[in-house]
């Protein structure tokens, strides 16, 4: 599913989590928090046979 | 072999920014992680936040650098891991070591930085093509 979530992830507006980590399984954020620890923690008690994406999601413009 | 992603578009202080983040599995000694990655041209090496580091299992120890960013600078850990490129296919995913700076986290900072993969241990395994009018970002083995 990993590759499915991948594109699932591209088309959703995440901007309501910005500056949080975010597990998403199966198409649907199931954690999130500014805590990545927690957030894998918590998806991982929900479901844990599953491999979520995990991702931060950007608050900020950024030049590297 | 050709691995295409596409560019991610997002929402950030009321305007719309469009980023190539590509889909890569990170190995570490505990875990694995499915992480969207920033790939990026203008970075000399890949980066990590130190919380992704340590949720994967990698010791954050190693070879002290400053590392240099527009008018700031981060302390961060030498260190290398395993990530595969993941595509379409499984059989299309691409695994290899890279070099990784470990971005430590300042106390009493909440933002930390996202996953991204610069030149070092990358650009070498790859042609890299940005096609923003199509959407695509494409990773020829090389």
């Amino acid at each position: 599913m990993a590759y499915e979530d991948y594109l699932w992830y591209l088309e959703k507006d995440l901007s309501t989590y910005a500056g949080e980590w975010v597990a998403i399984v199966d198409k649907t954020i199931v954690a999130h928090g500014t805590d990545l620890k927690g957030v894998l923690h918590r998806t991982k008690q929900v479901f844990p046979k599953k491999k979520p994406l995990i991702t931060k999601v950007n608050n900020t413009l950024s030049i590297l | 072999m050709t691995l295409v992603y596409r560019f991610k578009k997002e929402k950030i202080e009321n305007r719309f920014v469009v980023r190539p983040k590509i889909l890569v599995t990170l190995h570490g000694p505990i875990t694995t992680l499915d992480v969207p990655a920033l790939i990026d041209s203008g970075c000399d090496v890949s980066v990590i936040p130190e919380s992704l580091a340590k949720a994967i299992g990698i010791e954050i120890k190693g070879n002290e650098h400053k590392l240099h960013a527009f008018r700031e600078s981060s302390d961060v850990i030498e260190t290398k891991t395993d990530i595969t490129f993941v595509g379409k296919e499984r059989r299309q995913s691409v695994t290899f070591s890279i070099p990784l700076l470990v971005v430590l986290s300042k106390e009493g900072q909440e933002d930390e930085p996202e996953l991204v993969l610069g030149i070092e241990g990358i650009f070498d395994h790859f042609d890299i093509t940005f096609q923003k009018n199509k959407n695509k970002i494409k990773l020829k083995s090389i």
